[in-house]
Parts: C-alpha cells; sequence; structure tokens
C-alpha cells in the first residue's frame, strides 16, 4: 500500500505548518523495530498515518503534534462523522479514537468501520478510561486492536500506533511473498 | 521431535493470520522451501505442521528438530546418522532425522543456532538432496520437504557473519513472517475460547471465563505469545474453583498489567534505569491524576498532593515541557534537573 502523503491530506490537515518529517530527522537513531523479535519504536519502518479522532482540540493538537514528531503524518478529526467522512478519502493506517464524543461516539465509529469490508482491517487504537472495563469489553467485541488509556503517556502512545503501524508494514511484506509465490508458480 | 496434539491450523481472524494462513494453504501444494519467522510461541511448528498436513506429503512423517535444543557436536549425527564406531560412543549405526522424515516433511527449529560448519553440510543437502552419514564414505539420496524456521534476523545474522549467505537465500525462497500476540489483540478472546474448548471437551464441568479476566488478558504483552496464552489458560482452568475464570484466577503479571499501568511500579533491571526520569514520570502520572480527579481545578489537586498552588503550576510547566514540549533535545536534562531543585525547595 502506497504511502506518500497526499496534497488531499494535507489540505484535510490542521491549521499547523506541516513539519517536514524526511530522514534528516532525528527519528532513525530509535533502536529497535529491526527483527522479528524488536519490540516497534518509531524506527522508519513505524511511521504511518494516523487518522486522529478527538473532540477535544487541546487534546487533539498534542496527540497531533506528538505524533507527528515521532514523524507520522497526521490527519485530524474532530468528531465521528468527520472521521468517516475523511476515511472515504484518505488511506490511514492507524485511527486513534476517542470513546467519548458528541453525537457519533467511539464505539459507533467502530460500529460503523465494521460494516465497511475496506475499512474494517484498518487498526483502531481506542482512547479508554483505565477503568473503563465495559467500554473495553465492548471495543473488543468491536474488532479494536488497541486501547490507549487516558490520560495519554506519551511513550504508550507511541508503542502503540508504531506497533499498529508495523501491523500495516507487514501486510505489505506478506503481500509481497504473496506476489513472489506468483511469480513462481508461474 | 514433540508430538503431542497439537491444533494444525493458527487460530485467529486477525488480518495478518489471514494472510499468513493463505500463504500456508498455497505452499503446501508444492515442495518450496519455506522460512517461518516470528519470536517463540507465535506458532510456527503448528504452521509447519500445517503445510506438511494439507500438502501431498501429509500421509509421510513429520519431524521436527529443533537445532537449538541439541548440542552442537550432536547435532550432525542426529540430523544426518551415523555409522557404528563414527566416534566415542558410537556403539551402534544410527538412521538420521533427514533419513527418518524421507518422503515428508522435515522442520529445522531455530536455524540460526546451528554451527558454520553444519550450515555447509546442510546447505550440500539442500543442493544434492543427499545425505552423508558421520563416518560413512557413502551418501544416501532423501526426498525432504524443508521447512525452516527462527525467531532471529536472519538478515542481520548474515550481515555479522554468523550465518552463511547463500544458505540463507536457498532457505528463504517464500519467507512467513507470524505476528506476535500483541499486534493481533482482538484474536485474544478467539484463542481464549479456542483453548477452554479443548479443555471442556468431554467435561461435565465446562469452564467459562468472566469478561473482566478477558479484558486483563488482552492488555497483557504476551513476550511468550500464543504458547504462553495457552499456558496461562491451563493454569486458569486448574486453579478456577467455580465454572468461571475471574482475574484472581490469572497469574500476577497479567493481573498486575492493566493496574501497574496506572502507576507504573519502577522496575531496577539489568540495565540500570534512568532515576529522574523514572521520577519525572511517576510525578507527571500523579499530577495529571489529581487534576483529572479535580476536573482541572489546581488548587485542590495541589492539595491532593499535598503541594503550594504555586509548587503545582511550576511543576505542570516543567511536565509539559517534558512529555509535550516544543523541543525535546535540549531541555529534558534541564527540566530533569529544575524538576529535581524544585522538589528540593518545595
Amino acid at each position: 500500500m502506497e504511502n506518500t502523503p497526499t496534497s488531499k491530506n494535507r489540505a484535510n490537515g490542521s491549521a499547523e505548518p506541516a513539519e517536514e518529517t524526511g530522514p534528516g530527522t532525528d527519528q532513525g537513531a530509535h533502536p529497535g523495530g529491526d527483527g522479528p523479535g524488536g519490540r516497534n519504536r518509531a524506527g522508519a519502518e513505524s511511521r504511518g498515518r494516523v487518522l486522529v479522532v478527538e473532540d477535544d482540540a487541546d487534546a487533539r493538537d498534542l496527540i497531533s503534534h506528538l505524533l507527528r514528531r515521532e514523524g507520522h503524518d497526521v490527519v485530524p478529526a474532530a468528531g465521528g462523522a468527520e472521521a468517516l467522512a475523511l476515511l472515504r478519502e484518505v488511506e490511514v493506517d492507524v485511527i486513534l479514537l476517542d470513546v467519548m464524543m458528541p453525537e457519533v461516539d467511539g464505539l459507533e465509529v467502530c460500529r460503523r468501520l465494521q460494516q465497511s469490508p475496506d475499512l474494517a482491517t484498518i487498526p483502531v487504537v481506542l482512547l479508554t478510561a483505565l477503568d473503563d472495563m465495559e467500554t473495553r469489553a465492548a471495543g473488543m467485541r468491536l474488532g479494536v486492536s488497541e486501547f490507549l488509556t487516558k490520560p495519554i503517556v506519551k511513550d504508550e502512545l507511541h508503542r502503540r500506533v508504531a506497533t499498529q503501524v508495523g501491523v500495516r508494514r507487514r501486510e505489505a511484506t506478506l503481500d509481497r511473498v504473496r506476489t513472489r509465490l506468483d511469480s513462481l508458480e508461474g | 521431535m514433540q508430538d503431542r496434539e497439537q491444533a494444525v491450523r493458527l487460530v485467529g481472524e486477525h488480518t495478518l493470520v489471514r494472510q499468513v494462513s493463505d500463504l500456508a494453504r498455497r505452499v503446501s501444494s508444492s515442495d518450496v522451501t519455506v522460512l517461518l519467522l516470528g519470536e517463540s510461541g507465535t506458532g510456527k511448528e503448528v504452521l509447519a505442521r500445517s503445510i506438511h498436513a494439507t500438502g501431498p506429503r501429509r500421509e509421510r512423517p513429520f519431524v521436527a528438530v529443533n537445532c537449538g535444543a541439541i548440542p552442537t557436536e550432536l547435532l550432525e549425527s542426529e540430523m544426518f546418522g551415523h555409522e557404528r564406531g563414527a566416534f566415542t560412543g558410537a556403539t551402534v549405526a544410527r538412521t538420521g532425522l533427514f533419513a527418518q522424515a524421507h518422503a515428508g516433511t522435515i522442520f529445522l527449529d531455530e536455524i540460526a543456532e546451528m554451527s558454520p560448519a553444519l550450515q555447509v553440510k546442510l546447505l550440500r543437502v539442500l543442493q544434492d538432496k543427499e545425505v552423508r552419514p558421520v563416518g560413512s564414505d557413502r551418501s544416501q539420496r532423501v526426498d525432504v520437504r524443508v521447512i525452516a524456521a527462527t525467531n532471529k534476523d536472519l538478515g542481520d545474522q548474515v550481515r555479522r557473519g554468523l550465518f552463511r549467505e547463500d544458505l540463507f537465500y536457498r532457505l528463504q525462497v517464500i519467507p512467513i513472517a507470524l505476528p506476535p500476540l500483541r499486534e493481533r489483540r482482538s484474536d485474544v478472546p478467539l484463542l481464549v475460547e479456542h483453548f477452554l474448548a479443548r479443555h471442556n471437551a468431554g467435561r461435565t464441568r465446562p469452564i467459562a471465563i468472566a469478561e473482566e479476566a478477558l479484558v486483563h488478558l488482552w492488555e497483557y504483552d504476551w513476550p511468550g505469545n500464543v504458547r504462553e496464552l495457552e499456558n496461562v489458560i491451563e493454569r486458569a482452568v486448574v486453579l478456577c474453583e467455580h465454572d468461571r475464570i475471574g482475574v484472581e484466577d490469572l497469574p500476577p503479571a497479567v493481573r498486575a498489567f492493566l493496574s501497574e499501568k496506572r502507576l507504573p511500579r519502577p522496575v531496577l533491571g539489568a540495565d540500570g534505569i534512568d532515576l529522574n526520569r523514572a521520577v519525572e514520570e511517576f510525578e507527571g502520572r500523579l499530577i495529571t491524576e489529581a487534576l483529572e480527579r479535580t476536573r482541572g481545578n489546581k488548587q485542590a489537586a495541589a492539595r491532593l498532593l499535598g503541594l503550594k498552588r504555586t509548587t503545582l503550576v511550576a511543576k505542570l510547566r516543567k511536565v509539559r515541557d517534558a512529555t509535550g514540549g516544543v523541543d525535546e533535545d535540549v531541555p529534558r536534562d534541564e527540566a530533569a534537573r529544575a524538576a529535581a531543585g524544585g522538589r528540593a525547595r518545595a
């Protein structure tokens, strides 16, 4: 799956100036993510495009900032409806989704994603309170990939997002192996 | 070489599991060499068995060799066999595992542990389809499908000169990487159900699992992957005094995982710890929690923490600088030092 930043995406981006996240940044210095056994830290392989769905503007800006600084490409959305609309236009690797939002909340977004074959495979990281077992259980049933506990801890955010971007990379690698097998079988 | 009953398919519905299973199904019909990659416990042997069990060789032997578990000096004779008197203790001739796997499949697990000398010999076997028992001057033909596996980054082993490049390319015609369980948490409930169903089969008292226990299993990072989950369920089933596994039946490490996230207990590991950073993180979490509980009221939060409001505000500024700050490179140390100084004054 191609993962080049598009102008479409930039246009959907927040008002913040686009940060350059090329190989010249310090991200490449992170160890790990380099083998089947490596825990993901943000290396070149684990940078992707993240849809950040959070109705609280401060939280959304902070999360977006942290992810951009780690080298990810961020598409912010202020609510569930906006997120679902954006997903029709932009391809993303991971959806970071707050649970508590007015109107279309996080679990409802999950439900709608599940109904769409194209969107159901995008990993969802659900932002939830630590004690909220009910939401966690509901999220489990709705195919959520990870939970991220609020208040957000930076390292945890990066670890969860990197893991799920890594999943997308793995999918791409397996796709390449399938292509190789096709050519072997002629 | 273990032969306990195992499911001959990977259990899961995660997109990665589907992709891996699909590849396994496709390679099973041919003899193409497959290299299975993945952390221990991710199901490499299960997948190898499923490739064998669904292919044309399924009526023939499946022989598993753990190259890491057999002492280097014994591995060659284990694999290729030996003549009587080939070495001290070789009182009788012995058939090797390759010959035992004739017409079937040999599964070479932990292939990266193989010595360089044996790597050369294995390469020759793969090329010539012949094995020569230790102490023998005659080779014998073997028709064996080879599936190799490793939890190491074999490419990296090649770059470091620990693994032969020619053998690497020979083995990894079709590399299939199995995901660690923490990358496919959504399969945890399904796996739990699978292991419980296996336990419950034929029992009068079936055991279920409480939702909260399932949430804990989901959150745990599973360094030992599916095998560890299987062991945890087996243990819980034994310990469980009712018909439902609860959080209290889970091992402390799994149980503690969620609560430690709230306030992680700093661990002084073998590599030491960055004390400033640990203290900073701990402090940051307590401050955030106090603010949450007081709905952002700094005066009340300061009281909860036994601080003056001004001290809390100063700390807050430092924590913000350190976690969400504008530039991490320079101020981290300074912030830590300043925070330490702040504590002394407070």
